[in-house]
């Protein structure tokens, strides 16, 4: 079966630093895949590539099967993402930036109102409905970024950093959603830097080191913290040998 | 594209940019022109009044539309100019950009909505300017049964449109330079260049230029701007708007 979402020995520079080197990923339908690694470790230029906003130096991202660049509009339709900044504006209200990203994603009008209620009430959002986003807070900015990206239901769902800026509640919210998004049978790729907290929620955690896959780390293993410095340690301990 | 036009839409008609500029262009100037000609008809001397005989010729409707035609030529274009810039070059500013990826509806879509957009408040914006000045001009006593007032109100609305058309390829500098900066300083360079344009006599030929000399020519004796001057400034205008969702439909993140 196709994999909704995957990247296929993917690599991409800037300039003379490599990015995301040679990289292999497949998600599949139902999982969440959380990457994680130090700034710089090339987490968002993966998620760049697998959403089309930028095209690899080699290999390819596909969505369910097609290469990015050949993706249809109904494929994208299928798609939502939190990746550098929200689809939302802030002039608008919740309410509307939630109106428009419904629009944007092709959500039908018979079912626009529906989805916008739905996605508000899924983040909490209900309280703040009628006020712009610029006089939101960080964290229900955050949260109002995540509505918009699922405000469609999609079946590909690629978000950077979903907690970031979230209370303990947020944070809580944010985790029950995404397994109710993946028992419906979203395929999700997710980052973050807390490694606790996506080991609640993620099936997989890969750990991505200057642009390659250093290691795995198993959700429901202990010091999870401690491992994944293990790993980067290591990978960096191949890499001067390799040097030398 | 109809939803992406309805997003553009509650974008700017929700941001305080495309208020001002509309005020600014659709009553602040054509206010300006009814105080310089009452100005200029006040026998006053000194420098500022020198300019004002300069500028207001004729009496009237005649001096009121030729005046306030002027001062349209580079108010439109600096406000509509400003509000595209705005349009495009926030998506980049405010990082939004990045959210109009991986959509069903492609970024040169979105781009045209925008245009679309930028359109309609252009024509809303110049038919208001056409609607102050008539009122303003009665206000002051002119006759509004004045033969030639629908004929230069008209002449007056198609000056405002061209001169927004050929301000709108501002956006492409706003968006290959991802933000305000290079679209407000792209902005300022047409204003200086068409200016120099004018001085050394090829003005006509500048599609940024021609729609203000236009409106010079309806006070002068000899024609400034031909209609096929007027025709290159549009299509250079829409060949402005077409590279820029062009652009758009091409550009990555950096």
């Amino acid at each position: 079966m196709v994999p909704p979402l995957e990247a296929l020995r993917v690599r991409r520079r800037w300039g003379r630093h490599v990015a995301v080197d040679d990289l292999d990923l497949a998600v599949a339908a139902g999982e969440v895949v959380a990457v994680v690694g130090l700034n710089g470790a090339g987490k968002t230029t993966l998620m760049r590539l697998l959403l089309g906003m930028v095209a690899p130096d080699a290999g390819q991202t596909r969505i369910r099967g097609v290469d990015v660049r050949d993706a249809s509009a109904t494929a994208w339709a299928d798609v939502g993402h939190m990746v550098d900044a929200a689809c939302a504006w802030p002039q608008l209200t919740v309410r509307q930036n939630l109106e428009a990203a419904a629009r944007l994603h092709g959500v039908p009008p018979a079912l626009r109102a529906g989805a916008v209620d739905d996605a508000i009430e899924r983040l909490v959002l209900g309280e703040w409905a009628d006020r712009p986003m610029a006089r939101l807070s960080s964290g229900n900015r955050q949260r109002l970024g995540l509505a918009c990206a699922l405000v469609h239901r999609p079946g590909v769902i690629v978000l950077d950093e979903p907690s970031r800026a979230l209370d303990p509640a947020g944070v809580v919210a944010v985790r029950r959603l995404l397994r109710a998004e993946a028992g419906r049978g979203a395929a999700i790729l997710v980052s973050s830097h807390h490694l606790d907290e996506i080991a609640r929620v993620a099936d997989r955690i890969l750990v991505l080191h200057r642009g390659r896959w250093v290691g795995r780390l198993d959700p429901a293993g202990e010091d999870l913290e401690r491992r994944f410095f293990d790993l980067v340690r290591v990978a960096d301990g191949v890499e001067r040998a390799v040097d030398a | 594209m109809r939803d992406a036009v309805v997003v553009e839409g509650a974008k700017l008609r929700h941001a305080p940019v495309g208020w001002a500029a509309a005020v600014l262009a659709a009553v602040v100037m054509p206010l300006l022109g009814v105080a310089f000609v009452g100005l200029a008809g006040t026998g006053a001397q000194g420098p500022l009044a020198a300019k004002l005989d300069g500028m207001v010729v004729g009496s009237g409707w005649d001096a009121l539309l030729g005046t306030v035609g002027q001062l349209v030529a580079v108010g439109q274009f600096l406000a509509v100019g400003f509000v595209a810039v705005w349009v495009f070059g926030r998506e980049f500013q405010d990082g939004t950009v990045a959210a109009l990826f991986a959509l069903p509806v492609s970024r040169g879509r979105i781009a045209t909505a925008k245009f679309v957009v930028l359109g309609a408040w252009a024509l809303v914006v110049s038919s208001a300017v056409v609607v102050v000045v008539a009122a303003a001009g009665i206000a002051t006593g002119l006759d509004p049964a004045d033969a030639g007032l629908a004929a230069g109100l008209t002449k007056l609305w198609f000056l405002a449109v061209v001169t927004s058309s050929v301000a709108l390829p501002v956006a492409l500098a706003a968006s290959v330079g991802r933000g305000y900066l290079a679209g407000m300083a792209t902005l300022i360079a047409i204003v200086a260049v068409s200016q120099v344009a004018v001085l050394f006599g090829i003005g006509g030929w500048v599609p940024f230029a021609a729609p203000g000399l236009w409106a010079v020519g309806w006070q002068s004796p000899e024609t400034l701007v031909s209609p096929l001057q007027l025709v290159v400034a549009v299509v250079a205008a829409m060949v402005g708007v077409g590279a820029t969702a062009a652009w758009w439909n091409r550009f990555q993140l950096r």
